[in-house]
């Protein structure tokens, strides 16, 4: 009777496990080292030979964290560009590492890493995935459902500041990498890539330089390709040019007509050159509370009465914009877009 | 232990193993996958959305559930996530801290929410967007307690959609639009209920809709179609009928209470609002007690008048509006509400104008359908109006173009060419 009972068992738990007969699903590791994408202490963030870092000109704002950016690409392969637009060969994996320093005035008094984000291109799509690092930073660990860290640093002013840091889940990640419904990376385009590096050795264009290690083939001169403003550079770049990347970089990966945000009509793109789409004088559409009693996105000469601008002033949700990947209210940013509009021509709307 | 004992306990540990084998219970679901979630599983849930796959049907049994926000992320075939009924399984988003919404769907094809209630989250409750074949059952999205401008924009939205279906669905609270379909082609909108919203039922640039048999009472409007500018469709073919639109004389408690363009615009008062829409049918409806504009017809204009300035391609006109067999009753005084609200307050100057002016006798309230007489073509009737209702429907044309110069109330001036 004992062999019976033992015999139900096993078939029954057979039964339970899943159908065969399936392909196996692509999956990431579970732990970040396995990749060994660093060598040594991995905290030190310390590439290995095929690991490529690299920078953008405007960076997109996540409460004030500072990204350590790397591209790995399988040996052999490279990446190529038209039109400003890179494409990305199977396999390619973007490493994104989100850090604060304890002081930003001295960084020699260390930082700690909360989370290393990647984009992983397999089977012609990309997939995301979270590590979040352990306290005593030796080890990430996978996680989908994203988390909240209490973090606290000391600003450059001196300024000690402190938030919950959230960590997007799987869904969020897509929700802001989506473009006509495919994931695809952000970051990384041509014209926020062309800029000067310094590679320790010499200074040097980020493109010439991806070139040269052989990730990016067939590239133009880089004095042909287009190049976006560093936000933050008033001496090297217009006003305009600087809130037209930083609408880009923090706005236009939704706000573009393939967008996430393609419902609203308001569309931020570095290129785009219609008034109107820009949210000039334009009514919105779907905003609710975002609207907070004003009539448009932008007013030229008044920033005050711009929604854009008191979406970016609030860290409320319903009203903050971006939706995702802030909690605090980038003071900086706010300011470089209330020049941008006071400064615009054509006072007024009605 | 005895044989019969044996085969007890073998008999015991087969059905065990075989609910435990088949839990979540395969017979609740009609889908491949079926998982059956209950109150304290939030975290659970939220993984079975990030890795959902096609054919999958989420089954939340009776409860309350917190999150801070949830959603599920397309490309995927083949939803449905459900409750038991709304009264029983309710998803409670006030802990939302960050994102746009409570419920986003993005990119469904086949998506189907049943009997589930959704409530009090920051920002709208329900939002599906990108998708095809949506249909909402017996869904509720609520905002509990006095209207308030803090509360969410949207309750049920689907926006850049295509063939959705909204059956037997309940919305309250919204401080922008109840139930809202945007930019969507073909929709249907039937049996469902809508109060103490902005606008109950809101209809926006949109393409082939039907909105029926559905009540919509003490919102600010009760149903408006609308029509912005910048966006994916011209919205037209939009018939509304067998409805029940009454009392809506809710304050406008919108966040932007003036703002150029939305539903901070409709009057205190409002029944049925069209708005630049084209091909539009309102017919055989019940609209009662809507005490400021129980019908608008409505230009784009009157919204925002430097429309044509900042985007002179637009075509801000309602063109081929159809009025018919409307039953229409109102009192003869506005609502208190009226009080602060712009465009309600241009309307009760109107009013008193043509009381000073003998138009309107002592005590006659404004008449029903208000019509702004806008257009940019010339000619006698370039906006295609058709009005075909009964002798007691009164109606009013405000020349608003021209400083309301030529104000006239014969409705006969409109009556349509062929039925």
């Amino acid at each position: 009777m004992r062999v019976v009972c033992f015999f139900i068992v096993v078939v029954t738990l057979w039964g339970c496990t899943a159908k065969p007969g399936k392909e196996q699903p692509f999956t990431f590791h579970d732990r970040l080292s396995q990749y060994g994408f660093f060598e040594g202490n991995m905290a030190a963030l310390k590439p290995v030979s095929n690991v490529i870092p690299y920078e953008l000109n405007t960076p997109l704002f996540t409460d004030y964290a500072y990204k350590a950016r790397f591209i790995k690409v399988p040996e052999g392969k490279f990446l190529t560009s038209k039109n400003g637009e890179l494409f990305y060969p199977e396999g390619t994996i973007l490493i994104k590492n989100f850090f604060y320093y304890q002081d930003e005035g001295q960084v020699g008094k260390g930082r700690y890493i909360i989370e290393t984000r990647l984009l992983m291109k397999y089977t012609n799509q990309w997939k995301v995935a979270t590590y979040i690092w352990d306290d005593d930073q030796k080890e990430a660990h996978r996680e989908i459902l994203g988390a909240t860290k209490h973090v606290k640093w000391v600003n450059r002013h001196g300024k000690s500041l402190e938030t919950d840091y959230v960590i997007p889940d799987n869904n969020d990640c897509k929700s802001c990498h989506k473009k006509n419904g495919k994931i695809s990376p952000i970051g990384p385009k041509i014209a926020n890539l062309n800029k000067m590096i310094s590679t320790g050795k010499e200074d040097i264009n980020q493109l010439n330089y991806l070139f040269s290690r052989g990730i990016i083939k067939g590239l133009e001169p880089t004095d042909q390709l287009p190049q976006m403003a560093v936000w933050n550079d008033s001496v090297t770049y217009t006003l305009d040019q600087r809130a037209r990347a930083y609408l880009d970089v923090n706005c236009a990966h939704c706000h573009n007509a393939v967008g996430p945000a393609n419902n609203t009509g308001l569309f931020l793109e570095y290129e785009q050159q219609d008034l109107f789409k820009l949210g000039i004088c334009k009514g919105p559409v779907s905003a609710a509370q975002g609207s907070g009693n004003l009539k448009y996105d932008i007013v030229p000469g008044n920033a005050e009465a711009s929604i854009l601008h008191y979406r970016m002033n609030s860290n409320s949700p319903g009203i903050a914009m971006p939706e995702l990947g802030r909690t605090l209210i980038h003071k900086e940013g706010v300011a470089l877009i209330e020049a941008w509009i006071a400064g615009l021509e054509g006072k007024g709307c009605d | 232990m005895t044989y019969r004992h044996f085969f007890h306990s073998a008999v015991l540990l087969f059905t065990v193993l075989m609910i435990a084998c088949t839990s979540p219970q395969k017979q609740e679901g009609t889908l491949e996958n079926v998982k059956v979630f209950v109150p304290g599983q939030e975290k659970e849930i939220r993984a079975a959305l990030i890795g959902i796959e096609n054919n999958t049907e989420i089954i939340l049994k009776e409860g309350v559930y917190n999150f801070d926000k949830i959603s599920i992320q397309g490309p995927v075939n083949k939803v449905i996530f459900r409750g038991e009924d709304p009264q029983k399984t309710i998803v409670d988003f006030s802990g939302q801290s960050s994102g746009g919404e409570g419920l986003r769907v993005d990119d469904v094809t086949d998506f189907e929410i049943r009997d589930i209630q959704l409530r009090e989250s920051n920002g709208d409750l329900l939002k599906v967007k990108d998708s095809k074949d949506v249909r909402f059952i017996n869904v509720h999205t609520v905002w509990s307690g006095e209207p308030d401008v803090e509360n969410g924009g949207y309750g049920i939205y689907p926006v850049l959609c295509e063939n959705v279906l909204i059956d037997s669905c309940y919305v309250r609270g919204a401080s922008d639009a109840g139930v809202y379909v945007g930019q969507t082609t073909k929709a249907v909108i039937k049996n469902s209920h809508a109060e103490y919203c902005v606008a109950g039922i809101e209809v926006e640039n949109t393409i082939d809709a039907e909105v029926f048999n559905n009540e919509a009472n003490n919102n600010t409007g009760g149903i408006l179609v609308f029509d912005h500018p910048g966006l994916k469709n011209d919205g037209q073919n939009i018939r509304v009928y067998n409805n029940h639109v009454h009392d809506n004389n809710y304050r406008n408690f919108a966040p932007a209470a003036n703002s150029a363009t939305g539903v901070g615009n409709v009057p205190p008062g409002t029944g049925i609002m069209v708005l630049r829409t084209s091909n539009v049918q309102v017919y055989d409806n019940e609209i009662h007690n809507n005490n400021t504009m129980a019908v608008g017809v409505i230009s784009y204009l009157v919204l925002d008048p430097g429309i044509l300035k900042n985007n002179p391609d637009f075509n801000p006109i309602p063109y081929n509006i159809t009025l018919r067999n409307n039953k229409i009753t109102k009192s003869d005084d506005f609502p208190p509400t009226v009080e602060g609200h712009e465009l309600a307050q241009t309307i009760v100057a109107l009013h008193q104008n043509l009381l000073a002016a003998g138009a309107l006798q002592p005590g006659q309230g404004i008449p029903h359908i208000l019509y702004d007489g806008i257009a940019l073509a010339a000619g006698e009737n370039p906006n295609n109006l058709c009005i075909d209702e009964s002798d007691e429907v009164t109606f009013i044309e405000l020349d608003a173009a021209n400083d309301y110069a030529n104000i006239h109330f014969d409705k006969s001036r409109y009556a349509c060419k062929t039925l």
